[in-house]
């Protein structure tokens, strides 16, 4: 029987067989690097993560300097070392609340009227929202800072991977945090300081804030993303976090490209499309490297008995091994 | 001499209570109605600041109109659908915050049992020695 290859049957299937096999050996490889990562992981698991977290703060406080420029002491590299450091070793608590006085202080030097209701609206979407999840208190910077860089679905998908229901409240009041920064970024301030022209522009303000369809649109999305994505990898069944992923995804882009449609709201159609496409990407590679992530943490104890002290490290097992097979070839020389 | 069995059982006791010290465990000191009630009693003063805050802007923003037509405005009315928004907006953080918390409580209820059933194994092993 022709396979349609043109080669005879047995050669096709032996052909089939090495591909196969090919591209076991090939997830096997990925996986044995990922075993290897997540041994180096749990050796320096502390160092790791301090260093981490001090990428993040740095991050974040690089992205809030230089986006509210408005103040530029505060754009100074040594502070923001600095408050990236401080920012290494506090609760996630607190670092969101550094985050906001200096977002906050910025503000009061573009309008203190403006950093005032801004001041408001946070404390409201704090005590309405934030305040159920604290897990994902974090999410309040990151939501606004992976809309800035166009791959929100990244982010609401990975939450959605690893996180409870509640969550969705803290997506909701970063999605809204940063919308109401974008408004007072783009307000024109220049008013004069009378009476009526201080509620002109707070008017005008609320008005920015109020009526964006964009920030209805994409909250509509990261909220629909994020209940597809978490009512798909619960079910039961294979790959269910893949296809949560793979879900989410293409929500978010459906439900943008409709908004865009239905509601003429002005997102980028090129960003719409390589920014599901990354989130699917990067939430895949993080499923995939989550157990590094989340279970490379050793354990340090201390605990007494009548008879000893204990100091226990204890180190959490994968599941896999690493292949370490040596394949020792012994020639004996053939008697004539 | 180190016994490798009862080791391993204090650690895992001694894991459990350094990660769960401020979470399940503290929840389950309380009684399910006690922990439930507090937790939306927070809620409550939450929300009413809340809503204080949400009045306070709107009325900002409509200040041009209060202003306006102050004297004109039906004062019960707006007093009326004040008051009924935040009946509303309670109940809806009190119905889902009672559902919330029970599910937490009851959660780390779980999470409580299975330590204190690990507890009593190293406590019969104890008595094992002594025997």
């Amino acid at each position: 029987m022709n396979c349609g290859c043109g080669i005879e049957e047995k050669s096709c299937k032996i052909r089939r067989k090495v591909e196969r096999m090919e591209r076991k050996v090939y997830i096997r490889t990925i996986l044995e690097w990922r075993e290897k990562l997540y041994n180096s992981y749990v050796q320096y698991d502390i160092y790791i993560k301090m260093f981490l977290r001090f990428i993040m703060s740095a991050i974040i406080f690089i992205v809030v300097g230089s986006k509210l420029n408005y103040y530029e002491k505060l754009s100074n590299p040594l502070l923001i070392l600095g408050l990236a450091l401080v920012g290494t070793f506090v609760p996630d608590a607190l670092l969101v609340f550094m985050v906001v006085v200096v977002t906050l202080l910025e503000l009061y030097f573009l309008s203190p009227i403006i950093a005032g209701i801004c001041a408001l609206c946070f404390l409201f979407l704090y005590l309405m929202l934030a305040r159920f999840d604290q897990k994902t208190t974090l999410a309040l910077i990151f939501v606004p800072i992976f809309i800035l860089w166009k791959i929100p679905i990244s982010l609401v998908v990975v939450i959605a991977l690893f996180f409870g229901a509640s969550s969705v409240l803290t997506i909701v009041a970063g999605t809204c945090f940063y919308y109401i920064l974008d408004a007072a970024k783009n307000i024109d301030i220049n008013v004069g300081e009378t009476t009526n022209d201080v509620f002109a522009l707070i008017h005008m303000f609320m008005d920015a804030i109020i009526k964006n369809k964009n920030m209805y649109v994409m909250l509509m999305t990261l909220v629909a993303v994020f209940f597809i994505t978490y009512f798909v990898r619960r079910l039961k069944m294979d790959f269910s976090f893949e296809m949560g992923v793979i879900a989410g995804g293409i929500c978010g882009f459906i439900l943008l490209l409709l908004g865009n449609v239905m509601l003429d709201s002005k997102f980028s159609i090129l960003w719409v499309v390589l920014g599901s496409v990354v989130s699917c990407i990067i939430g895949l590679l993080v499923h995939f490297m989550h157990m590094v992530l989340d279970y490379g943490q050793k354990e340090k104890v201390q605990f007494e008995d009548d008879e000893y002290y204990y100091y226990v490290t204890a180190v959490p097992k994968m599941k896999m091994t690493v292949s370490n097979k040596k394949v020792k070839n012994i020639y004996t020389k053939k008697k004539r | 001499m180190v016994q490798e069995k009862k080791v391993e059982m204090m650690t895992k006791l001694a894991i459990f209570e350094k990660n769960e010290k401020d979470k399940a465990m503290k929840l389950t000191k309380y009684y399910l109605t006690d922990y439930v009630r507090g937790e939306l009693l927070k809620s409550f003063f939450c929300v009413t600041i809340g809503y204080l805050i949400i009045g306070v802007i709107l009325s900002l923003y409509n200040l041009e109109y209060l202003i306006s037509h102050a004297t004109s405005l039906n004062y019960p009315e707006l007093i009326g659908k004040i008051v009924m928004g935040y009946i509303v907006l309670q109940g809806v953080y009190l119905i889902i915050g009672m559902i919330g918390y029970q599910r937490r409580f009851h959660k780390a209820k779980r999470k409580v049992k299975n330590y204190d059933r690990e507890l009593n194994e190293l406590r019969l092993w104890y008595r094992r020695e002594k025997l």
